[in-house]
């Protein structure tokens, strides 16, 4: 069920956790019916996204959260190593082509549901490295620890950011990158900045 | 002063829709007059924070409130269209004439138009829910949420509850919390979320929780908003005693849908059908966005509540159709063509089903039209 | 207990929860005054509203006339499509008399020559003329 290798070893059992109904499984290319009531993607979603595990340790790469067929493309276009599969019609989910994903994270800020993540794990030997779009102020400072959330809000440890890219526009989504504890590299997607939220 | 202007088309709503069949019918070399009631070009695109989905043409990735802009400059600019803002247009009258008022530096005027076509881009309108304590103050519609904020910005409270999980719900929430505010939880009287996966799961990253098959029991407080008691539903939306929880709360903020804006349609004496998948009472229109009078067209959410990119395109043809009957636009079928096919690829997926099961409703009630 | 009894109930039963329920905020007309006049036989949209006058306030039934269709239809077994909405009348908006007759007059004085433009102290209207069709 975790996909072609031990996906789990990096918390995507972990990260799938929810109310998993067991006999739940969609088709592909369809959201799991855990999704589509709670918006946490399901562990059968994530092992359909996240990639081969040497890909993993490679370096940073992008992992698309996206599991539900909607009208929407800007990140093929925001990709410039044509990482992203031409879209057929519309509606397609992103095809990856990993040996030409880098990680550079163009299409994390382009991304309008703000679901692609770029993680490396194993970026030292005990962390994993995870850019996210981060759309609040105050934006976190380099060196800042910031609380390390889950799918679902949830504190599981710290981060530290290890550079905030903000957009050349104002109205662009700024890209913040944190160091996690190596596990936690598929289960946060998400930050705690002291100082409250406020829309970026 | 009530001169009545002539104008070859004119466009009621300068949304997304309407800027787009402004620009089209201008495009083709005719004089359109755009009347909005609001004091800047856009709809509810001055408001949308939120970056859209689509494809480039129609300005994915791109901020509502961007897009607002982008096509507002382009409207103001453009030599055959004339904008009327601050113009609220009263009613349409069996001669074909529109009248309207003008709010010109805190007067008003009354003004009148006798187009030779007309486009109805008005919009939508929110609709209600029915709970006891539904008129305490901090009891929101989404839309007036969303205006305190993104428009005006104004917060509406300190912690909210969100009724409905569809794009708007999901998305303004996200805004809530963008602007500070807490949102306590999103309660949805369906067993799954409406809206698209992506918006959902970003809400869930803030700690927000989404409580689908529950709806609202009751609002509580003496003056103002201070609670909100929400239940389970059973599948025929009934609450179920027993299962109630109450949130803390001073803005309890609905999104339940929207309905099409078609007084003037309804005016006009345009056919309409009662089509709930797309909103309720809709106006039949044909392939060119054309109604069931000649020469009256209808685009974006007046013809049937959808997406804005959507709307975008069904405003182009509505605006090269108007344009076409007048004889100015001789690529009217490469360019409806094209834009039609858009249209259909922005509805072909998953999300786009309930629109094109309303279309192919809309479409039964034309036919029943034609044989009677 | 059939349906048209269990339908009748709900509008015998209308109480305290549903005179806090409001349907029309602009006329101010509750939800309990609605059920109450569908039990007494008031089945069609345009009785409701000239009896309460919910849909003849400022927003013109854009708010309440979706509850009263809904409410309507559960509550006679009519479905939403088959039942009458009220006649739509301009104006879509209030408009203060003032306004229109002051234009009345203006229109009388001007006589239809000279006519100030809408846009007078802008630019000139470019809608008035037709190029083309």
């Amino acid at each position: 069920m975790f996909g072609p290798d031990d996906a789990s070893a990096a918390g995507v059992a972990a990260a799938g956790r929810g109310d998993t109904v067991a006999g739940t499984v969609a088709p592909a290319g369809a959201a799991s019916g855990q999704l589509r009531r709670t918006g946490l993607p399901a562990v059968e979603d994530l092992a359909r996204v996240i990639p081969p595990q040497e890909v993993r340790r490679r370096g940073p790469v992008a992992v698309f959260e996206c599991f539900e067929r909607i009208p929407c493309d800007p990140c093929y276009w925001s990709c410039k190593r044509g990482a992203v599969k031409p879209f057929g019609d519309i509606n397609d989910l992103p095809e990856v082509d990993w040996e030409r994903c880098n990680g550079c994270g163009l299409c994390v800020a382009a991304c309008p549901g703000l679901a692609i993540f770029v993680v490396h794990e194993g970026y030292t030997d005990t962390t994993s490295l995870i850019k996210l779009p981060y759309e609040f102020l105050p934006l976190p400072e380099v060196g800042q620890v910031v609380g390390a959330l889950d799918r679902e809000g949830t504190r599981v440890g710290e981060a530290r950011v290890v550079r905030v890219q903000k957009p050349r526009e104002k109205v662009g989504t700024p890209v913040v990158w944190i160091e996690v504890e190596r596990d936690l590299a598929h289960v946060v997607r998400n930050i705690a900045v002291a100082g409250g939220e406020r829309g970026e | 002063m009530a001169a009545v202007l002539n104008p070859q088309v004119m466009v009621v709503g300068a949304g997304p829709a309407g800027m787009s069949a402004a620009l089209a019918a201008a495009d083709c070399g005719v004089k359109v007059l755009l009347v909005d009631f609001f004091s800047q070009p856009g709809g509810q695109l001055v408001k949308q924070t939120h970056k859209f989905f689509g494809s480039r043409g129609q300005y994915a990735g791109v901020r509502g409130i961007e897009i607002a802009r982008i096509l507002g400059e382009k409207v103001r600019s453009h030599p055959h269209i004339e904008m009327l803002l601050d113009t609220q247009v009263l009613g349409y009258y069996p001669d074909g004439v529109l009248t309207m008022e003008r709010s010109v530096d805190g007067d008003s005027e009354y003004l009148k138009a006798r187009p030779r076509r007309l486009v109805v881009c008005a919009g939508a309108s929110e609709k209600p829910l029915a709970f006891p304590g539904n008129d305490l103050p901090g009891v929101y519609g989404a839309g007036a949420v969303q205006t305190l904020m993104n428009v005006h910005g104004v917060m509406p409270g300190r912690r909210a509850v969100m009724v409905g999980a569809g794009n708007i719900g999901l998305i303004i929430s996200y805004q809530l919390r963008q602007a500070g505010v807490e949102v306590a939880a999103v309660v949805e009287a369906a067993p799954v979320i409406g809206g698209y996966a992506v918006h959902a799961s970003k809400i869930r990253r803030l700690g927000i929780p989404i409580l689908t098959s529950h709806s609202v029991k009751e609002a509580h407080g003496e003056r103002e908003l201070e609670a909100v008691t929400v239940w389970r539903v059973d599948e025929r939306w009934q609450g179920i005693p027993g299962t109630e929880r109450r949130f803390e709360a001073d803005v309890l903020c609905l999104a339940v849908g929207l309905s099409p804006l078609a007084e003037l349609l309804w005016q006009a004496g345009c056919r309409m059908a009662y089509v709930p998948e797309l909103g309720g009472h809709v106006p039949w229109h044909d392939e060119h966005q054309q109604t069931s009078v000649p020469g009256i067209f209808v685009a974006g959410d007046a013809a049937g509540v959808e997406e804005a990119s959507s709307a975008m395109v069904a405003g182009r043809i509505a605006g090269l159709a108007a344009a076409a009957s007048l004889g100015a636009c001789p690529r009217y079928r490469e360019l409806a063509g094209e834009a039609r096919a858009q249209l259909e690829a922005l509805r072909a997926g998953p999300p786009g089903e309930k629109i094109r099961r309303g279309l192919t409703r809309l479409e039964e009630v034309g036919r029943r039209v034609r044989a009677g | 207990m059939s349906e048209a009894q269990e339908r009748e109930k709900i509008c015998q039963q209308a109480g305290a929860d549903q005179d806090r329920t409001v349907i029309c905020r602009c006329e101010d007309v509750t939800l309990g005054e609605i059920r109450r006049l569908i039990g007494e036989g008031v089945h069609t949209l345009d009785e409701i509203k000239r009896l309460t006058r919910a849909g003849m306030g400022l927003c013109q039934g854009r708010t309440c006339r979706h509850l009263i269709l809904q409410e309507v239809s559960r509550l006679t077994g009519v479905p939403v499509e088959e039942l009458t909405l009220p006649t739509f009348r301009p104006p879509t908006r209030p408009v203060k008399l003032g306004v229109i007759a002051r234009a009345a007059a203006g229109a009388r004085q001007d006589a239809g020559a000279g006519v100030p433009h809408p846009a007078a102290g802008r630019e000139a209207l470019p809608v008035g003329g037709e190029s083309r069709g």
